[in-house]
């Protein structure tokens, strides 16, 4: 073990908490795409890196078992791992499989509950709409609430977005997010950008596709208004119990006073000149920060000594 | 053309239903939809809808014609307690058209909605 063990983390995890803070001044596809990016890398580095280190860690306590290991799992110069760092990885490695678990285990969990329920309308009154990802059983789920309030044009704005979600698969997104925040809290702010960018995405092409910016952001905000009025005794309730029954723990979305709504934001977007569509920049630099973290985060698990690449 | 899958069409078939605001025939219905799937896709999706609920039809000589079907209900149960996972927020690969506001930001809202050119604010100034 020397420092070039923890390279990819050292190179992976800076951009990852910088992302979190920085705002990325490229269209929102670009946007979420490097984010998405930059999460799943720092978040595979940490991983492999805690998982290698254990391992490692593992022969040094018995050198005996270590003999069965595929040479390329082992440091080349079987030196012992300290206790400190082989007991620090073995906790990290350890808590990373038990939160993956939880938030895969949760996400099916939640996803079948909306398949189910979007087998109909829901009888809220809460304006409620969401995309439900699927080949068959796919879909939208909407309440009620949402088809009493809205006309047709709004309703058709809201369709269009749940659509580019389920076109453009923004769940996998959503959950490389979730899953990077879950196993290295700190990246909670890049989280956020990320959950931002991809609904961004998402009212840049409804506005693209119905030609009306100034009626996709009214929309958002007239559905984001009913929301806080007619529901704000129902929701603050249904709110704190889900915050109890352990749903909204490590989310915090809806805390007050976190942080300026992501709604406000997206809202204030539309009203403002269509972001520039970055044809070039926005490969490029989606590219840049694949080639920079990708690697890293490859050489965490091992991957060019265990084919035999060359790496660096 | 390439398979779909249905739900994104399902929202698709909603969005183009949606826009039209009134009885259209699957031809037209097909015609406006991105990709132009078949009329065996589209009513395998207007069957669907129908179970659920969300589309009306009446025959029009040889053929159904389809729109969106708003507002039949006039009582909403209205309690939030039976989709609580949903209800709240609280979801990591689900996400909600928009996040409930709390107070301080649906006031922000509004600020921000207030700014817009008296042009622009005419149109829909119905938000309370």
């Amino acid at each position: 073990m020397n420092l070039f063990t923890f390279l990819p983390v050292a190179v992976t995890l800076p951009p990852a908490i910088l992302l979190g803070w920085a705002r990325v001044p490229l269209h929102p596809v670009w946007t979420a795409r490097i984010l998405a990016t930059v999460a799943a890398s720092a978040t595979t580095s940490v991983v492999g890196t805690a998982l290698f280190v254990a391992v490692n860690y593992g022969a040094t306590l018995a050198p005996d078992a270590a003999d069965r290991l595929p040479e390329w799992m082992l440091f080349g110069d079987d030196s012992p791992v300290p206790s400190m760092f082989g007991v620090l990885a073995v906790a990290v490695f350890v808590f990373a499989c038990v939160v993956v678990g939880r938030v895969v285990r949760r996400s099916v969990s939640g996803t079948r509950e909306a398949r189910r329920l979007s087998r109909g309308v829901l009888e809220c009154d809460e304006p409620v709409a969401m995309a439900v990802p699927g080949w068959r059983d796919g879909g939208v789920l909407v309440s009620r609430g949402l088809l009493r309030r809205l006309s047709g044009p709004e309703l058709a704005i809201v369709f269009r977005h749940e659509e580019t979600h389920l076109r453009h698969a923004h769940h996998r997104y959503l959950l490389v997010g979730a899953l990077s925040r879950a196993v290295l809290p700190f990246l909670r702010p890049l989280d956020r950008r990320l959950r931002l960018a991809v609904e961004r995405w998402a009212d840049e092409e409804t506005a693209d596709a119905v030609g009306d910016r100034v009626l996709v952001a009214r929309t958002i905000a007239k559905v984001a208004l009913a929301s806080t009025t007619s529901a704000a005794g129902a929701a603050g309730t249904a709110g704190a119990a889900a915050r109890d029954a352990g749903w909204g723990r490590g989310v915090g979305r809806d805390l007050p006073g976190f942080a300026e709504s992501q709604t406000v934001e997206r809202v204030r977007a539309l009203l403002a000149a269509p972001p520039a569509r970055n044809p070039v920049t926005g490969p490029m630099a989606l590219l840049g920060s694949s080639l920079t973290t990708g690697p890293f985060a490859a050489a965490a698990f091992q991957l060019d000594q265990a084919f035999g690449l060359p790496f660096i | 053309m390439a398979r779909r899958p249905l739900g994104r069409l399902e929202a698709e078939v909603l969005a183009v239903l949606a826009a039209a605001g009134a009885y259209i025939s699957t031809v037209d219905l097909c015609e406006r939809m991105i990709g132009a799937p078949t009329r065996s896709t589209v009513n395998t999706i207007l069957n669907r809808l129908l179970d659920k609920g969300m589309v009306q039809r009446v025959r029009v000589g040889r053929q159904y014609e389809y729109r969106l079907a708003v507002d039949e209900a006039d009582v909403v149960a209205g309690r939030m307690h039976e989709h609580l996972r949903l209800a709240s927020d609280q979801q990591y690969v689900l996400s909600r058209f928009v996040e409930t506001l709390s107070g301080e930001q649906a006031r922000m809202l509004r600020v921000v909605l207030d700014d817009l050119p008296p042009s622009l604010s005419g149109k829909g100034g119905e938000h309370p």
